[in-house]
């Protein structure tokens, strides 16, 4: 088999593949039961912990609470 | 460099490397400044060719690299870093792998860098590669600290804590590894001597070509895309206080962003000896990306959904969101200008310079001030900058400089690439080049007029931070404080 | 079921992610660059095109420290005005010997991928020492150091085994005449046969008007002279170039 005739093989399967992988994606993605998994994760930014100097100064931080309610 | 503010005690006590992510903020305010002034100076250069003095070492040829490097790879890549650094250790709740050595290795090495190429590109030592320059020295040295990055940051995601690894750090982490192997097989090359600064190409021609621009493109991709949107999915939420818009929508961003640019880079080599297969695979996937762009674009836009009212109040949010509006406006003027049609009359004109800018002052540049402005006073322990009225001026004067430059950029482009194919009722072609090169003049005014405010607001960016490292708070910040209007982000829902 | 157990592996292991993500990015780069080098039909087969004679590679070399591809391109496109304008359209076989390629991506001045020819050494070494004296509506910078400047020759020899190591046809008797096929190239008066031989169609003058010292002038117009000179269109059809 020549390189010509395997570029011609992938050139002629690449676009259902793509279209495969994609929607295999989509469907992980969207699939319901991730959708609770997905959602606990976009807030992992927010739930990072960040001592700030608040008003009143460097109080002790909500983050430490937070992250014991997030553990159970 | 600040004094050791002293290990911060955090709740996870989890001892953030802090210190490597305040050098790399005021790395990105430094080679920012240096970038926006370099671009000045070359884009006066075309405007007055009398600014080109005589010495070699000032002429156009040999500073345009440096803008460049200096705008992606100094500006961009220390934000990149910088920032790349702090999501990872926040969004895995670890402390960054291989400790403060290792980091501050990563530092220095990768400043080091910086100065090997653009010394290098004063003196003329050049690949005359578009955005590859550095000879094979530099190259050298630029992966074995790229690779450190690697290793730090993959160390970091490995050891976190938190079971699920957040969606910012796949597009960093993408951005590093395809940086890594675009900038090998790019920069593949024989030296002359071992001791000397030339080197040869591996590949030449045709194949030489597509590899550069299949380099090229993907920097764009992974550099400048890919690892800017990991900042986008950390610092929007973060700013705005709720989380991205659609987590599954990132997902779905992230896979086809990374699968569909890698194949964009042949829109370069429009109507060039190039196969035209391969110019059509290019043209299809670039026009198929308009899609993720903009799903991530919406997605990162609607997280605002329901507070719509903070751009109001907050300049250093309104930063972060209109980056992402231009994101999504050079999305899709890219896959217009990929048309072979289209690409036909923009190629070799200033239209692509003026599209690389709305891509390079408002969507990077824009998301890089956001980060630094959100990031200085928690580095830095205040509890908001010095002014975000200056934030405010900022953020203002930027914008009019870009609109400037995009507008006269589009209209010098297509006004030289309509001139270059204009006829004369005889059939002649109507205008020399050099008539074509005269009627650029005024654009090229005001598109230096437009980086002479992008470099005027990014001084007042370089005052408002040193007044808040110092722990100075202007009247109308602690007026605003007061009022909540700019929220330090509450700690818990 | 186990599918899904599978993504939730994938999600989670980093390690894995790194993996999946430098598949997806290599499957362009093969698919798309890998055949470049293997299907013979991506450079036509044409002749004259040969390895740049020393002067020319050493003007090239200046050429690339200058970063004149900022500003000019060496790629004329198949369209009408381009033809008529720069002349016929570039073929992949003209850039095959070029360690790297400058194609270039902006033309702020003109294409020069055929600029060869078309103006005397005297118009490029007046051009190059101040451009508005000859355009004055031309905005490039000033080159006049390079008539100042001697070129450094001496190791042209192992620019000429480092571009036979990635696959330029340099042979032994060319690389031992470097020097002095050089030397020629930039003073005729040394006798230019052999030049002529290893490099048909070179073209050898004394471009600076100094023909004690090789310039870096010399070098770099040398090389401008031969862009786009070494097909003979003549002998072709259009057909017979169709990829």
């Amino acid at each position: 088999m020549s390189l010509e005739a395997i570029r011609e093989f992938f050139a002629s399967v690449w676009g259902l593949w793509l279209m495969a992988v994609f929607i295999g994606i989509v469907v992980w993605a969207f699939w319901p039961r991730n959708r609770k998994r997905f959602e606990e994760a976009s807030r992992i930014p927010l739930r990072d912990d960040e001592p700030r100097p608040r008003d009143g100064g460097q109080g002790p931080d909500g983050g430490e609470l937070e992250r014991d309610a997030d553990k159970q | 460099m600040a004094e050791a503010i002293g290990r911060r005690e955090t709740a996870a006590a989890v001892a953030y490397n802090e210190e490597v992510v305040r050098w790399f903020m005021l790395a990105t305010v430094f080679w920012g400044v240096v970038a926006f002034l370099m671009g000045v100076v070359i884009a006066l250069q075309l405007a007055y060719p009398w600014l080109n003095p005589g010495p070699e070492y000032f002429n156009f040829g040999r500073l345009r690299p440096v803008h460049t490097s200096a705008a992606i790879f100094a500006f961009g890549g220390n934000a990149l870093l910088g920032t790349s650094l702090f999501v990872v250790q926040r969004t895995c709740r670890a402390s960054l792998f291989g400790g403060p050595g290792l980091a501050a290795f990563l530092f220095w090495g990768y400043q080091f860098f910086i100065l090997l190429a653009a010394s290098g590109y004063v003196l003329g030592i050049t690949q005359s590669r578009e955005y590859a320059e550095p000879e094979w020295y530099a190259d050298l040295w630029l992966t074995i600290i790229w690779v450190t990055y690697l290793v730090i940051y993959l160390g970091t995601i490995i050891r976190r804590r938190e079971p699920h690894i957040y969606v910012a750090n796949w597009f960093y982490l993408a951005f590093i590894v395809t940086i890594a192997m675009l900038h090998i097989v790019n920069n593949l090359a024989v030296p002359v001597s071992i001791f000397g600064t030339k080197s040869y190409s591996a590949f030449s021609g045709v194949q030489d070509a597509l590899t550069q621009w299949w380099y090229g493109h993907n920097a764009v991709g992974f550099f400048l895309t890919a690892g800017f949107l990991g900042i986008m999915y950390y610092f929007i939420p973060k700013r705005a206080d709720r989380p991205v818009y659609s987590y599954r929508l990132s997902i779905v961003h992230f896979w086809s962003l990374i699968f569909l640019y890698i194949w964009a880079g042949p829109h370069h080599l429009h109507y060039t000896a190039l196969p035209e297969w391969t110019q059509t695979l290019g043209m299809t996937f670039s026009v198929m990306l308009w899609m993720p762009s903009w799903g991530g674009m919406i997605n990162g836009l609607m997280t605002l959904s329901g507070a719509w009212d903070k751009l109001r109040t907050d300049p250093v949010l309104r930063f972060l969101v209109v980056s992402v509006g231009f994101y999504g406006m050079s999305t899709f003027e890219g896959p217009v200008m990929s048309i072979r049609a289209v690409n036909g009359l923009s190629h070799y004109t200033d239209w692509t310079i003026g599209h690389v800018h709305s891509g390079a002052l408002g969507w990077v540049a824009f998301i890089s001030f956001g980060a630094v402005y959100h990031l200085v006073p928690r580095l830095w322990n205040q509890r908001e900058l010095y002014s975000l009225k200056l934030v405010s001026y900022h953020f203002w004067i930027s914008t009019i400089g870009i609109v400037l430059y995009i507008t006269s950029m589009w209209i010098s482009g297509i006004m030289q690439g309509l001139m270059w194919r204009a006829y004369d009722h005889l059939g002649f072609l109507q205008y020399s080049f050099v008539e074509t090169v005269e009627a650029m003049h005024p654009f090229y005014v005001v598109r230096a007029l437009g980086g002479v405010l992008f470099l005027i607001g990014s001084l007042i960016m370089v005052y408002n931070v040193w007044r808040t490292i110092r722990g100075d708070v202007s009247v109308e910040t602690r007026e605003a404080l007061r009022q909540g209007a700019v929220a330090a982000p509450a700690p818990a829902e | 079921m186990s599918l899904w157990k599978h993504h939730e592996h994938v999600e989670k292991n980093s390690i894995l992610l790194l993996i999946l993500i430098l598949i997806t990015v290599s499957i362009g780069g093969i698919v798309e660059i890998v055949p470049l080098y293997t299907i013979e039909s991506t450079i036509e087969e044409v002749e004259g095109v040969r390895p740049y004679s020393p002067l020319e590679l050493a003007g090239r070399n200046i050429y690339i420290r200058e970063g004149c591809y900022s500003c000019h391109s060496q790629q004329v496109r198949p369209f009408r005005d381009e033809v008529e304008r720069y002349g016929h359209y570039s073929l992949a076989a003209e850039s095959m010997y070029d360690h790297p390629f400058q194609w270039g991506s902006k033309r702020t001045g003109p294409d020069l991928a055929r600029v060869g020819g078309k103006y005397s050494d005297e118009w490029h070494v007046a051009h190059m020492i101040e451009p508005q004296a000859v355009v004055p509506e031309s905005i490039m910078p000033p080159y006049r150091f390079l008539i100042e400047k001697e070129l450094r020759h001496d190791d042209i020899a192992d620019h000429l085994r480092a571009n036979r190591a990635v696959g330029v046809p340099y042979t032994d008797e060319m690389i031992e005449n470097a020097v002095a096929d050089l030397r020629a190239q930039a003073n005729p008066e040394l006798g230019i046969d052999g030049l002529l031989e290893r490099y048909p169609n070179a073209h050898a003058a004394n471009f600076d008007g100094n023909p004690r010292v090789v310039t870096e002038m010399d070098a770099l117009v040398a090389y401008l002279q031969i862009l786009g000179r070494m097909v003979d269109f003549s002998q072709y059809e259009v057909e017979d170039l169709i990829q």
